[in-house]
């Protein structure tokens, strides 16, 4: 969505035009949902807490201020400290289990064979255990697929933070896969 | 190579392998100092952009979208109005005294009810909050506003902070809006303050914080930590120096009695006992100046009351106990009594007596409008003894 049509959007439903904040939603709604889907790896609890963050959205739209950034980073603000409450009311980070028991649909070429569909399901399991700054870089940079630039913008960073960020989170998750024995390469080979 | 040029080469070549302009082995090559680490942070790049992207299904977006906007047609309803907004009732009063007095500003003040930092029509609402507080000191009133005022302040954060708004200012508001209402909590209102402080932890740990907010909220959880057999520390910071050391114990429903212990002058003796235990004794303050203690809870108000008699003698007693105990006001004799020797006897009762010029029955008057204000409109039901 173009920055000035999001601007005549939000003004527009700031005044109370439900169309306007629907068209808000629906251009958003997908990316805030993977971002979550990603954070919590259960599909039915992602659609939930992404429910709250556009409902929290649509309570303090009267308040939101537009300042310079893109309004989904005030979306992906919402999403994660939805993420963190949700895990302060449950009392703990995901656990392996969690993400056993409601697994994300991953990608069909790697579903194929055994061996990619459990490194995936490995990989999904570290980056559930990166702090949440490194998730937030790690899904925003390669699910996203945003630039450094843009994703320092969403998160209120520098970008040679969020660099370092990116790279601690790598390193983590290369560590993690090589402890499980996976070989990376050959893995990526048969994509 | 050092951390901050390893970052930089990372991320160039992590955006030339997702774009597919470059491979892992390119980098590697344009970078062999770097190859050893680069290869498996590259590789778990691309592996992880090679995840499935999950959707949420159009049904669930259609349904949610429905939702939202019948959400969007019900906030088009009017807001609670502030004169609704569950203050005391002493302060409700003031409330719509005020609202009357300020014609046509009430209704901002209204609309501002709802209203949350960084909305245009905060400042009203903070504006009305220190008018009630500054009205609520006449009638004795402002721990109840105080502990009103912690409640909506941590209601403000909890919404803030569920918009990803929440920020430190809000949250030191919070604290010291709670330690004042702490502080200043009474009999009536310790019980409230203690529900309060209990609930306020959970929703505290619940609260999403940020590096900035992160700090405060601890000092916050520090401060409304559930206190232990019904024992209330006063906060340090909002704590005055003559109750360091001080700690109290409240009961959860304190039973005011008022018992009478005149004594035939020359020696008036006052007894005041509180359900406020105390590890430090207070220093008791003698007249013609008795000190108003202050209402915080925890102090020790020993009220002397002057003897009206040419040798006011008076030793007062502090006898610790688990109920409070209501001073009874003396009714001292007139001049005329006192010179006719008529009436050399203390008679405790609640009846006011008619105001009086005398300077010495003015002087006891003033005493007993203190001792009034302090014991907040204890009931005295004691009869007279000779």
């Amino acid at each position: 969505m173009e920055r000035v049509e999001e601007q005549r959007l939000l003004q527009q439903a700031q005044r109370g035009d439900t169309d306007a904040f629907a068209a808000l939603y629906r251009a958003h709604v997908q990316a805030i949902y993977r971002y979550v889907a990603h954070r919590v790896n259960d599909a039915h609890l992602a659609e939930d807490l992404t429910g709250d963050v556009f409902t929290k959205a649509l309570q303090g739209l009267d308040r939101y201020q537009d300042q310079g950034k893109p309004f989904v980073a005030w979306l992906y603000r919402i999403a994660h400290a939805r993420v963190i409450d949700h895990y302060r009311r449950i009392g703990r980070r995901p656990a392996e289990s969690d993400l056993e028991a409601e697994p994300l649909p991953v990608i069909p070429d790697m579903d194929a064979p055994m061996l990619r569909r459990e490194a995936a399901r490995t990989l999904r399991a570290a980056i559930a255990e990166l702090t949440d700054d490194q998730q937030q870089v790690i899904i925003l940079r390669f699910i996203e697929g945003h630039r450094i630039e843009t994703i320092a913008g969403l998160m209120g960073k520098q970008p040679n933070a969020v660099k370092q960020l990116q790279h601690r989170a790598l390193r983590t998750l290369a560590s993690r896969l090589a402890r499980t024995g996976f070989d990376i390469e050959s893995i990526l080979t048969g994509i | 190579m050092d951390d901050s040029t390893f970052q930089n080469i990372l991320d160039e070549c992590l955006d030339a392998v997702l774009s597919g302009e470059r491979t892992i082995a390119d980098c590697l090559a344009l970078y062999p100092d770097a190859a050893d680490e680069l290869q498996p942070a590259l590789q778990v790049g691309l592996l992880t952009s090679k995840l499935k992207k999950p959707a949420m299904s159009s049904g669930s977006v259609d349904a949610l979208e429905m939702r939202l906007r019948g959400q969007m047609q019900a906030a088009r309803k009017p807001v609670t109005p502030a004169w609704y907004a569950p203050l005391s009732r002493v302060a409700a009063m003031l409330a719509l005294v005020f609202l009357l007095a300020l014609g046509t500003g009430g209704t901002a003040v209204a609309a501002s009810a709802n209203s949350l930092p960084g909305d245009t029509l905060y400042g009203v609402k903070r504006l009305w909050e220190t008018i009630i507080l500054a009205l609520s000191s006449l009638f004795d009133s402002a721990d109840d506003v105080w502990l009103h005022l912690a409640q909506m302040r941590l209601e403000e954060a909890e919404d803030l902070a569920e918009q990803g708004l929440l920020y430190r200012n809000v949250l030191i508001d919070l604290y010291e809006s709670t330690a004042k209402a702490m502080v200043l909590a009474d009999e009536q209102t310790a019980p409230q303050v203690l529900a309060f402080l209990t609930t306020a932890e959970t929703r505290l740990l619940n609260l999403p914080t940020t590096a900035a907010t992160e700090p405060v909220r601890r000092d916050l959880l520090m401060l409304v930590v559930p206190p232990p057999d019904h024992v209330l520390r006063l906060p340090a910071a909002n704590r005055p120096p003559s109750l360091d050391g001080v700690v109290m114990t409240l009961t959860s429903s304190p039973t005011p009695t008022s018992t009478a212990t005149p004594t035939l002058i020359p020696t008036a003796t006052a007894t005041h006992t509180s359900t406020r235990l105390f590890n430090e004794p207070q220093p008791v303050t003698q007249p013609p100046s008795p000190t108003a203690t202050s209402r915080v809870p925890a102090t020790a108000t020993d009220t002397p009351i002057p003897s009206p008699t040419r040798r006011p003698t008076i030793t007062p007693t502090r006898t610790p106990t688990a109920t409070w105990t209501a001073l009874p006001l003396p009714v001292l004799p007139t001049v005329q009594e006192a010179e006719e020797g008529s009436s050399s006897i203390i008679r405790p009762s609640a009846t006011p007596e008619p105001p009086a010029l005398n300077p010495t029955v003015r002087y006891r008057d003033t005493q007993a409008a203190v001792y009034a204000t302090q014991t907040r409109q204890a009931q005295v039901t004691e009869e007279a003894q000779p």
